[in-house]
Order: C-alpha cells, then structure tokens, then sequence
C-alpha cells in the first residue's frame, strides 16, 4: 500500500535483495516497487545473488509485465533462456508475456503445450483460468475454476480465488463456502476467519449473523490487534439485538460484548493518537464510536 | 576384558579416513542417483486420489470451525453411499495394478537402484579389507559372543583375542548404516544414500503393494470420516 | 523493510570471521589438549588435569562462538503463526498471485502506451 512508500533506488545491495525475497514469500504485489528496485540496485551487479538470481529473474519478470515494461520483461526472459533452455517454467513466463501484450491465442496454444507435458501441475491450468479474467469473461472464468478444483480440490489458492469472483458476481452462499474450504485447510488464520464472518454477515438473517459473530470472537481471539473484527462484533451484535427472534438473555449478551468491543475500539483509538494532537477530529471520532452503542 | 593399547596412527590414518571415504562415496552415489534416474511420473488420477485422502482428513481435524450445514454437506459428498467420493473410490475395481515386474521401464529402474546402491557397497569394502588388513581398528563398546569373530576379525588369527575388537571392514560397515542419519542433514531429505530406506522398500514390495492400497486407503479414511461426529466449536 | 522480532543485529562480516575463529580455536583447544595427553603417557605422568592455558582457549573461544553465532543466525521466527497474521494485509493475504491478470490501468503509465497495437488510431480519432 501507499502507507510505506519510501525511495527504493538509494538502498543499499543487501536492504534491496531482503526486500525482494521478503515481497517473495508474503505474495505482496508490489510490482513498481520491485522494478524500480531491480533496475537502480540490483541489477548493477546481478552475479552477487548467485542462487537467488533465477527466483529474482521471475519475480522482476512478472512486475515488469504487471508495469506493462515489456522491454525489462522481454530481457529477463532472455536471461533465463539461456540460462534454462528447456524449462517449463520460462515457457509459461512466455505465455504471461504473450498475455500481457493481448496476444491470448498464442498465450493458450502454449499453455495447451504444458498442460499435455505435464498433468498434474496446476500453474498452467490457473494460468488459463487468469487469461479468461483478463479478457473480462467473468462467468466463464468461474466455470473452468470450478472445473479446475474437480481435478485440484485441496488447492486453497483456487478456493480464495473463487470466492472473491463469487462476491464480485454478489453470490454471498457460493463465497461462504468457497472461503470455508480455505478455512478447512488453515483454520487458524485470523484474517480468512475475519472474511468468513465479513461474507456471512453480509448475506443477512440471524443465522446467519450468529455464525458471523461467533467467527469475529475467533478471529479476534487469534490476532487481538484486529480492529476489522471488533467493529464486526459491535455490528453483528447489534444486528442480533434488534432481531425480534432472540431471548431478553441473548440480548443483554450482545450488548456486553459490544459495548466491551467499543471499548477496546475506543482504546486503540486513543493509543494511536492521543486527544491533544487533533482535539476536534478526536472528539468527532470518539462520538462517532460512541454513538455505535445500544442501550 | 584385555586392554589393548593401539598404536595412534591407527586413529589418524584408518579409523577417519575410513568415516571420510564412506560418507564421500554416500554423497557421490546421491548425485550420480540424481544425474542417472529418471524424475517419477506422477498420474493425475493419482494426484486426485491423494488431494480427496487429505481433503477428508482436513475435515476431520478442522471440521470444528465449519457450522453444521457445511460440514455435513461436505461429508455427505465424501462418504454417502452411492455418490460419495470415498465410497465409489472404495468400491472402485483396483486401478493401476501392481508395477509390473516385466515391466521394461520398472526393471532398468530396479537394476539402476540395485547397481548404484550394491557394487559400490562390495567394492569399497573389498577395497578397505585388501588395504587395511591384518590389524584391529577399533572396539565396539559392548560385548560380542565368540560367534561373531570370523565375521568382524577378517585377516586376524588370534584365537584368544576378545570379540569386541573389529577390523577395518567391519568399521566400514558400521559407518555405512551410522551415517544415514548424517546424510539427511546434509542432503536433506529423499537422498539415495539413505540405504535403510531401499532395502525397507524391497521388504515391502515382495507383500504386494499398489492394488490393494488406494483401496485400503480409501476405505480407512471412509471408516474413519464415518465415525466423526461433528461440534460447532465457535458457539 | 526487513523485520528483526528479537532485535539482533544483521549478521557482518566481522561476526562471520569471529565465529570462524572460534570455532578453529575450539578445534584446536581439543587436539592440543589430546596431545598433551599422548605427551603425558609417553613421559609415564600421571593425568591429574589439563593446562590452564588450554582450558581458557576452550571457555573463552566457546564464549565468542555462542555470541557471533546468535548474530550469524539471524532474528527468530515468532512461534505463534497468528502473530505474523496480525501484520498482514488483505491485499497481500488475498492476492493470488497465479491468477494475476495484467488487464488493468497501469497498462496506461508504460511509455509505449500510445503507440501499442490499434491505439495509435484511437489516439489519432481522439484528436481530430
């Protein structure tokens, strides 16, 4: 995000290199960043990265086509070519390239190539299934997804996916159950529990919401800084307490533990910024807060 | 229980070297393995079968996150009788079959394993008992029966000599099983050096391997996904 | 930025070779002190302890090798999983990289932007 933008061309080697691998293994998407790194830092002396010169050549080679630099894209390729002539791995790098540049026909007759020479490896599949979202054929996209997860059903990348195209087509159930198999295989991850409740709160009626209050109280339980899940649990809690289907000690329930998520929310405002510095937006804040409260 | 005093260029020049040799000849016989056999061809209807086994077993221990509904249409779809993945996949009639020992590509793989892992076994250790003869190398630490004396003091005619005293033969083929444990932290793991795990392989194969497992696996992961009974754990 | 949870410094050079030394140093502490031993059974002493020198190279080499090998070793890892979650960001959490398109506006900041494939005539209709 914007949040901590800093100058990435007067780093030194090893802080540009730490960065790159740090972007690496989280699946930042940074791809200016990662340009602008490569091309004042490191490429000055690429031979210094040794083992990691190939992973950095990808990784640079999939920014440079997400900053539509061809020319940057079009040497790393090159670069490992040589390095790799026969590799499946620049070959698909060579059907993202075809792809960026629009040229879906050859992109596809590539990745037919790889699915045939290799079965069981899902990159290339998902590759086809990007191509179709690219073109901006949502519907179809989900239908080979699906097809996909037939064959690949413990993929939870595939899963993730789906489900952000099911709340992009507004289909709430199909989201929840798409985010429930991501859940199955990392059942401690606060922030797919937090989106869980957030898709299950959405789709409304108290069953519903109930669900989604018990996943906030979880999500927050795991990961206690987590301000989404407290204004979760103050809404979801006061959406219980105005249902008409819900006993007087259900509902004095709903309002304790929204009233000490307000609290807690109160707190973290006033940590991060004290009244003093900004007395008026404060106050504003602080009444805003209050007023989420039910009596 | 005679204490020997052995002679120290004994240590310098046998007993290491022969520790360095052994664990050099492992880590060669690692990369040639890696130059010489072919990459395993893994099927997809193999990779499918696998990613449903760990799918159901994903429900099993994580199954307490989902509310009622989903768990149990996602166990339905597994385990129900007619169109359950696990049950046809139990029922199903045994596919892939056992590897085929007349199997051409299955018989230059089992000749490349034996060769790579046997020949260099025998060669070394005629090669350290012809070099190395005619004087004990070490003790082992705990206490042997007569028994073991012409297999462990090859070379050395001492009719009163304690069992516990080895030759240098025998000290190679201790290195070789002892330093399996060395490889895995060098190598890392799935290194062909790692002979305990072959020859456990040619125990099992002779038993029968491929037909009946998927099935045998299916139907334990059907049984115990059966038997799983399912609490919301968030109410 | 690169993250170091437990506040060690990253690993420099001088603690590399510290730690080479020490460790070279541990090496030899122990050959000289089996030396010692050959030396005092060929002159027939008893062995009642090793050189003071010897035990202070080991103690002191053992010391700098535990200090230059928590700095070569790096930060630890936190061992709640959910620690590292609480810093993560949706955008990168629900990224999905495999399935990242490139259809999107950036495509307008590359340089060659005007003069790709058929928007060259777009441009040319915009202006007249």
């Amino acid at each position: 995000m914007v949040a901590d933008r800093r100058d990435w061309t007067t780093v030194s080697f090893e802080e540009g290199r730490e960065a790159l691998k740090e972007w690496r293994e989280e699946h930042a998407r940074r791809s200016e960043e990662v340009v602008e790194l490569w091309e004042h830092v490191l490429s000055r002396s690429p031979s210094s990265l040794a083992d990691e010169l190939c992973t950095v050549y990808e990784q640079v080679c999939i920014a440079a086509l997400d900053c539509s630099r061809t020319d940057l894209a079009h040497e790393c390729i090159n670069a490992l070519h040589k390095r790799f002539p026969g590799s499946s791995r620049v070959l698909r790098l060579q059907a993202m390239f075809y792809e960026a540049r629009g040229q879906w026909k050859t992109a596809d007759d590539i990745y037919e190539k790889l699915i045939t020479a290799d079965e069981t490896n899902p990159a290339y599949r998902k590759r086809r299934v990007a191509m179709l979202l690219g073109q901006g054929k949502r519907l179809e996209g989900i239908k080979a997804l699906v097809e996909h997860l037939e064959s690949f059903i413990t993929d939870s990348e595939a899963w993730l996916q789906l489900s952000e195209l099911y709340l992009a087509e507004s289909d709430y159930a199909r989201a929840a159950h798409a985010m429930e198999e991501v859940l199955l295989t990392a059942p401690t991850n606060s922030i797919y529990l937090r989106r869980l409740a957030d898709i299950r709160y959405t789709q409304g009626g108290q069953e519903n919401v109930e669900v989604a209050r018990a996943y906030y109280e979880q999500a927050l339980k795991f990961s206690p800084v987590d301000l989404r899940a407290l204004y979760g649990i103050v809404l979801s809690c006061n959406t219980l307490v105005a249902t008409a289907r819900v006993t007087p000690d259900k509902k004095r329930e709903y309002m304790t533990a929204a009233a000490a998520a307000l609290a807690r929310i109160q707190e973290r405002y006033e940590s991060v910024e004290p009244e003093a510095a900004n007395p008026e937006e404060h106050s504003n804040i602080m009444e805003a807060v209050r007023g989420m409260e039910i009596h | 229980m005679t204490d020997l005093l052995l002679d120290p260029s004994i240590r310098t020049w046998v007993f290491l070297p022969i520790v360095i040799i052994t664990f050099m000849i492992g880590v060669a016989r690692h990369y040639v393995s890696l130059i010489i056999t072919n990459k395993k061809r893994t099927k997809l209807e193999g990779v499918i079968d696998a990613a449903y086994l760990l799918r159901s077993r994903l429900l099993r221990e994580n199954g307490r996150i989902l509310p009622k509904n989903s768990y149990w249409m996602r166990k339905n779809s597994l385990v129900n009788d007619e169109h359950g993945y696990l049950s046809v996949a139990m029922n199903r009639a045994g596919r892939g079959g056992a590897p085929n020992p007349m199997d051409p590509e299955t018989l230059t793989e089992m000749l490349k394993g034996n060769i790579l892992n046997m020949v260099p076994m025998i060669f070394v250790g005629g090669w350290i008992n012809w070099t190395f003869s005619g004087f004990v190398t070490t003790r082992v630490p705990f206490p042997l029966t007569l028994r073991f004396k012409p297999m462990l003091q090859r070379g050395i005619d001492l009719v009163s000599l304690d069992a516990a005293w080895v030759s240098s033969a025998s000290w190679y083929f201790l290195c070789v099983f002892g330093l399996r444990s060395i490889y895995t932290l060098v190598l890392g793991e799935e290194n062909v050096a790692d002979q305990s795990k072959m020859m456990e392989d040619q125990m099992a194969s002779p038993a029968g391997m491929a037909p009946p497992d998927p099935k045998a696996a299916f139907k334990n992961e059907w049984e115990a996904l059966s038997m799983h009974s399912h609490h919301f754990a968030f109410n | 930025m690169p993250s170091s949870a437990s506040g060690s410094a990253p690993a420099t050079f001088l603690h590399k070779v510290i730690a080479a030394v020490s460790i070279a140093a541990l090496v030899h502490a122990g050959y000289s002190a089996a030396q010692h031993r050959l030396y005092l059974r060929l002159t027939e002493q008893p062995f009642t302890a090793l050189p003071a020198d010897i035990v202070a190279q080991t103690l002191a080499s053992l010391i700098f090798l535990c200090w230059a090998y928590t700095h070569v070793a790096g930060a630890f890892q936190p061992i709640r999983a959910d620690i590292a979650n609480g810093r993560r960001k949706w955008d990168d959490v629900g990224s999905c990289l495999s399935f990242a398109t490139f259809e999107h506006r950036a495509k307008a900041l590359s340089p060659t932007y005007a003069f790709d494939s058929g928007r060259s005539v777009s441009i040319l209709l915009l202006l007249f």
